[in-house]
């Protein structure tokens, strides 16, 4: 994933309630609830708690994301990070030390012998 | 911008509210209430509709919603405010747009009985509790109650509370030694 310049930022004693979109990248260390619309790439800190259905270009965990995630291009899983929620992406990973619980749906068309 | 700084970046909208310790610049657009101890700045092309209650304020974009500093808030001239202001100290700088009530809540210059306004508290006033004893929690009511009622007496501040100095006390070979200092300027203490 690249490293952009993440222009915003939520701090770590930070508590944001409510429904975020727009256009920019955002890296969440406080705690967020409800919903993110952004065409951008969002991480999310290591203590951080987002409680949010998000629609994003790219999404980086390294703390908790409970909710279902779709995203135009990658969601990586750090090492420490958990998401509880499906996922649709074009990219997934998921480090050693990363956690999924939920569903991967990701478009592609399967080859003729898996069928 | 040091580690602590938030940032709600130009480009994004939250319908919510904000609440943290910690400075916060908004540069995109929040419609919601905003609640932080720290300081909050809201730059020149951002709006805050909602109301914001932080340490300190400083609005250079729009702010529809009343604004309460525990410090100061200062209004630069690409400001517009529509709201109540209220903080210690409140600077709108010539260009701002306010509309709304403007009150300054701190460190008045308070008036004197014979109604000059003093910086300090005067002293006359000290003489008649000369002989009282220092610690008399009666005679200095408690911030937040009303005033004693005595409507000769100007309203008391609770600032006089922290320059009362307990009265000198009073011997009279010192005073006798003082008026010789003097030249005898002062009539000595029988």
């Amino acid at each position: 994933m690249t490293s952009r310049r993440l222009d915003g930022s939520i701090g770590p004693d930070f508590v944001v309630h409510g429904k975020l979109s727009g256009k920019s990248d955002l890296r969440i260390d406080g705690n967020f609830e409800g919903e993110i619309d952004v065409d951008g790439a969002i991480s999310v800190g290591p203590g951080s708690i987002v409680h949010a259905s998000l629609r994003v270009s790219s999404l980086e965990i390294e703390g908790e994301v409970r909710g279902n995630v779709g995203a135009a291009g990658a969601v990586i899983i750090r090492a420490g990070g958990r998401l509880i929620g499906d996922v649709t992406a074009r990219q997934i990973g998921i480090d050693d030390g990363g956690t999924l619980q939920g569903g991967i749906d990701m478009d592609f068309e399967l080859p003729a012998e898996a069928t | 911008m040091n580690v602590r700084t938030s940032l709600l970046p130009a480009g994004l909208t939250l319908v919510g509210s904000i609440e943290g310790k910690g400075d916060l610049v908004v540069a995109g657009s929040v419609d919601g209430p905003i609640d932080l101890d720290g300081e909050l700045i809201i730059e020149a092309d951002a709006s805050v509709r909602g109301d914001v209650r932080a340490s300190s304020i400083v609005v250079r974009g729009l702010l529809a919603g009343d604004a309460v500093a525990k410090v100061g808030v200062r209004v630069d001239p690409s400001a517009t405010v529509v709201g109540d202001v209220t903080a210690p100290r409140v600077n709108i700088v010539e260009g701002a747009k306010v509309r709304g009530r403007v009150t300054m809540s701190g460190q008045p210059v308070r008036p004197a009985a014979d109604g000059a306004a003093r910086a300090k508290p005067s002293r006359r006033r000290r003489r008649p509790e000369r002989n009282a004893p220092p610690s008399e929690p009666a005679s200095t009511p408690p911030a937040a109650a009303a005033p004693p009622t005595d409507p000769s007496k100007p309203r008391r501040r609770k600032r006089r509370r922290a320059v009362r100095k307990p009265p000198p006390p009073t011997i009279p070979s010192v005073q006798r030694q003082k008026a010789r200092r003097k030249d005898r300027a002062v009539e000595p203490t029988p």
